[in-house]
């Protein structure tokens, strides 16, 4: 039922409802707001002044000092404030005051006696005292003033019928009727308090005609004059709504034509001007930061601000004349870029009594996103109430309680309490019972030993309430968020947690009563960094159940938005059965795979022991022959060795001795330069090469024979020259100078003149 | 535009000054920096008169006038007189009273209508100033302070009252004077708003330590530079929130 269209029968009996709306007595009420001003009742300039700014309180004529007296102008009161009389109060006062220095004086008490002359005796100072105590306050309390608490300030004003609210016996459950409170209810001043008939008429004023279907022609003629016009003609027989919403770079802007619900003009504007990942405006992040960024993004950014501005700006221009014309302008728009949002030659400015804020939670700025909240906003919203007995005191304080967790929990960054004086409406609170519904729902799910079926036998049964709650516009879209042993940063809302615990016949249902697949659980809730409930899937068949739900629902009028759920394409129970008969296939064909790779392995691996085996074997037949046969060999060369040196020892020692001195000294000096004189071979008969262990025997049998010559010299007669005796060796090359007659230079000595040299021209240097 | 001074490190002007919508004194002795502050935003529209009264600098004190015509004690000297008399536009009546209550300024504040006056004046001083100054003339007490002239300042657009004024005073004087008026102070918070303050139609004067959140509620409520007062509420808001918070 939308607003505008509320059966006339209905709207007759409709009275505000004192108990939904949770009144408290009136002197619990919160004191008004004291003004600054004082301004005189008379003068154009001072009526501006009151128009344009309530806290001005008006001037009255009155006179304190002589108890209280009011006058008709501030003729009579300044006829008065001449008059002895009014001078005799005014010395008392300034007597008293004397005596009293710092004595507070309430309204309405006059502790200095003034003296009651005749000609103001017509006053009635009780009057006048009623009045200064109510002073400023525009919307006087009468008796059908209802001040709401500021906790219950509920986004909906319900309304009942009169019979129904006024029998406090009626036992049985009440029809109420919710309307949004921002729809009825001004913005600023003391919003708290609702005039229970100012509501009524409000609302009776809003209905219209039933739209007449237009005819083809119509539209064509509707179609063409806005073609021509740029702009629809506002039609006088109904009343418009604009719905304005930014942020974050997004900009969309509708009128809506209240009769027919449709939109008569939109537009929506994109710019990128927040920083990605960091979030924020680039203008508030270089304000915080104290100078402006210098890199490209942050230019484009800035220039992008710059352009939105400019566009939105034009918008509002363009627009000025249907603008003009709207009833009510609900703005969506963050605190930080209200200033200059709205151009200062607009239709419409911040002032502007008809500028409400849009009292329900808001997406992303999209067209589809305004035709929602207005939808929402220009719904009437039914449901029953039991009005027995009012609800015992701490389960309204729990209720209250989670809703408010709730409310916090889900504070994104459109901040919308814009003064002192705001009424609490701007962050619409859910019911706390439809809350609560939700989060034991959650429970159950959590629960391993519920099934899937008695979930939702439960959910049918209580199919009322589940519907009321999704439907809910003033419900978190992350309605999970205070829900007990769920993680609200992954599953924050039902569709997410049957998704997530893999409860798939959960899942179509859900889809089914209302449960939005596109919001994410990321932070804003349809921010595309998060992950939906398709994505949270715990298993392919959980995946696979909003996949066949697409296939059956997919092209429905109003339908889901897929692409933003995220669901791929859509699949058929046959394909299902296909996909699962293929998958079983694969895992088959996969096991048998595994299987035969397994034997295989087996086999190469028992055939490699056994031919190790076999190896083993010949390595070792092999080794045992070659063994024997080195064996042999062996013995038979050392055999030869022996005799060899036998022979050798025997033939060396007597050629050695046989030797002349002056040979025996060759052979030394040759022996050690190691280089045997080829020129002379001696003896001729050793021709053929020596080996090594033999020349070592021949040298050993050389040095022998040279010592004992020299021992026998030495006893004959004195050494005879620098031949060195010493085992020293050549200072250059190393080789022992034994026997020999050194080189010497310095300290150093050397087997040869070459060595010397050389030595020489390594450590002399240049 | 309001305009902060000083007159030798002392920050209230309203003693050594007066300014009216068709003169302005200033006491001798001052710096020079003091009556160029004077001289350059009243300029040529209205003589700046420097002088003494009773051979005191003290002249906002001891003298109270409008646009019609400026009250003297009787102390002041005939030399004094002669040269205001001499500086003064021929428009403006100057009259010397024999009054008990000799410092006017601090008993008489008015506009070019009204004057509100100590209740113990004489009442041949009353006649004087309505017939001098032009204007209807009451007795009153501003937040229980007989020195109406101390603790008020009031042009032809508005008026600056003592803080402590309450809400039903403030209705009340309104009413009498014709003229919006808020409750406020000057020089970061004294409450002698006469001593701190001096304002005509267009201009107006106040302490060097007055704040800039003071000095735009003077701006707004005297209507000057086309301030409007719901600047108090709209533009202002938010710098008072965050002054006091």
């Amino acid at each position: 039922m939308t607003l505008f269209h509320v059966p006339a029968a209905l709207l007759d009996g409709l009275e505000l409802s004192a108990r939904l709306n949770r009144v408290m007595p009136p002197e619990a009420a919160t004191e008004p707001e004291q003004g600054c001003y004082s301004a005189p009742a008379g003068g154009a300039a001072a009526d501006g002044l009151r128009r344009e700014f309530a806290a001005v309180r008006v001037a009255r004529a009155t006179c304190h000092a002589c108890g209280g007296a009011e006058f008709e102008d501030s003729a009579g009161q300044r006829a008065h404030f001449k008059t002895d009389a009014h001078r005799a109060n005014v010395a008392r006062r300034v007597d008293w005051r004397a005596r009293n220095p710092s004595a507070p004086v309430a309204a309405g008490e006059y502790p200095w006696g003034p003296v009651r002359p005749d000609q103001i005796s017509g006053d009635q100072p009780g009057r006048a005292a009623d009045a200064s105590d109510a002073s400023g306050s525009d919307d006087e309390s009468d008796a059908e003033a209802l001040p709401l608490g500021g906790a219950s300030a509920a986004p909906f004003l319900w309304f009942v019928a009169a019979d129904a609210d006024a029998g406090a016996a009626a036992a049985g459950p009440v029809t109420a009727y919710g309307v949004h409170r921002r729809v009825l209810v001004p913005r600023g001043g003391r919003g708290a308090h609702v005039d229970a008939g100012e509501a009524r008429r409000e609302l009776a004023r809003l209905q219209l005609a039933p739209a007449p279907a237009p005819t083809r022609q119509e539209q064509r003629e509707a179609k063409r004059a806005q073609g021509a016009a740029g702009l629809p003609a506002p039609d006088p027989a109904s009343s418009r709504w604009a719905v304005v919403a930014s942020n974050g770079g997004f900009f969309a802007a509708a009128v809506f034509d209240n009769r027919t619900g449709a939109a008569l003009v939109h537009k929506t504007i994109q710019r990128y001007t927040t920083r990605r990942k960091q979030g924020g405006l680039q203008s508030r992040q270089d304000a915080g930061m104290g100078r402006a960024a210098n890199s490209a993004g942050a230019q484009i950014r800035r220039h992008n601000e710059r352009r939105l501005a400019e566009e939105t700006h034009a918008l509002f221009r363009a627009w000025a004349p249907l603008l003009r014309a709207c009833d009510l302008v609900f703005v969506h728009v963050p605190r930080t870029a209200r200033a200059g949002f709205f151009p200062d030659d607009s239709p419409v400015r911040w002032g502007d009594p008809r500028i409400r804020s849009v009292p329900v939670a808001m997406g992303r700025p999209t067209l589809a996103e305004l035709q929602r909240v207005y939808r929402q906003i220009a719904t009437v919203r039914v449901a029953r109430f039991a009005m027995r007995a009012p609800e015992p005191e701490e389960d309204q304080d729990a209720a209250v309680a989670v809703a408010a967790a709730a409310a916090e929990a889900g504070d994104d960054d459109d901040d919308d309490d814009d003064d002192a004086a705001s009424d609490h409406t701007l962050e619409p609170e859910p019911r706390p019972d439809l809350v609560a519904f939700l989060h034991d729902v959650a429970q159950m799910m959590l629960d391993e030993a519920r099934s899937d079926e008695s979930i939702v036998a439960h959910l049918c049964d209580n199919l009322a309430t589940f519907l009321d709650a999704l439907s809910d516009g003033a419900l978190d879209l992350r309605y999970l968020d205070a829900a007990p042993g769920v993680q609200p940063h992954r599953t924050p809302t039902l569709l997410h947690l049957a998704s997530a615990l893999g409860r798939r016949e959960l899942v179509p249902f859900l889809l089914d009563n209302g449960e939005d697949p596109t919001i994410t659980n990321g932070h804003p809730p349809l921010f595309a960094g998060g992950m939906t409930a398709y994505e949270v899937g715990r298993d392919r068949q959980t995946r696979d159940a909003f996949r066949l739900y697409r296939f059956e629902h997919e092209g429905e009028p109003d339908g889901i938005d897929w692409a933003r759920a995220r669901v791929p394409a859509p699949l058929s129970h046959e394909q299902q059965q296909e996909n699962q008969e293929r998958a079983r296939e694969k895992k088959r064909r996969a096991q048998a795979r595994r299987k035969a790779a397994a034997k295989n392995q087996r086999d190469r691996r028992a055939r490699a022991a056994q031919h190790a085996q076999e190896e083993d074997d010949r390595a070792l037949e092999a080794a045992i022959e070659e063994r024997q046969e080195q064996q042999q060999q062996q013995q038979q060369q050392q055999q030869q060795q022996q005799q060899q040196q036998q022979q050798a020892r025997f033939s060396l020692r007597s050629s050695v001795a046989a030797m002349s001195e002056a040979e025996l000294h060759q052979r030394m000096l040759a022996m050690a330069s190691t280089a045997w004189p080829d020129a002379k071979p001696q003896p001729p008969a050793a021709a053929p090469p020596l080996s090594p262990a033999e020349q070592r025997a021949r040298d050993r049998e050389l040095r022998a024979q040279a010592a004992e010559r020299r021992m026998r010299k030495q006893q004959q007669e004195r050494p005879p020259g620098p031949v060195c005796r010493s085992a020293e060796p050549c200072t250059h090359c190393g080789k022992p100078l034994h026997g020999l007659v050194p080189f010497e230079q310095f300290d150093w000595k050397c087997c040869s003149i070459e060595c010397l040299h050389q030595h020489q021209a390594q450590y002399s240097g240049p | 535009m309001a305009v902060r001074a000083q007159f030798e490190n002392n920050n209230e002007i309203g003693v050594f000054s007066k300014l009216t919508n068709s003169y302005c004194l200033v006491a001798i002795g001052g710096s020079e920096n003091f009556y160029s502050v004077f001289e350059s935003e009243l300029g040529d529209v209205v003589p700046v008169i420097h002088t003494s009264i009773a051979g005191t600098r003290i002249i906002g004190r001891l003298t109270a006038g409008n646009r019609r015509g400026l009250l003297v004690p009787n102390s002041t000297t005939d030399q004094e007189l002669q040269h205001i008399r001499n500086s003064l536009p021929d428009s403006v009546a100057i009259q010397r009273i024999e009054e008990r209550l000799s410092a006017l300024g601090n008993v008489i504040a008015c506009n070019d209508y009204v004057a509100l006056v100590h209740p113990d004046l004489d009442r041949e001083t009353e006649e004087i100033i309505a017939d001098v100054l032009g204007v209807e003339v009451f007795r009153q007490t501003i937040a229980d302070n007989v020195l109406v002239g101390s603790y008020c300042a009031i042009s032809n657009q508005g008026g600056l009252v003592h803080p402590r004024t309450s809400v039903q005073d403030q209705d009340e004087l309104s009413s009498l004077l014709q003229i919006p008026l808020v409750a406020g102070t000057v020089n970061r918070g004294s409450d002698v708003v006469g001593a701190g303050l001096v304002v005509n139609d267009w201009s107006a004067f106040a302490g060097m330590d007055t704040t800039s959140t003071e000095l735009s509620v003077i701006e707004s409520i005297f209507k000057i530079h086309d301030a409007n007062p719901s600047a108090i509420v709209g533009d202002m808001r938010d710098s008072l929130i965050d002054n006091y918070s």
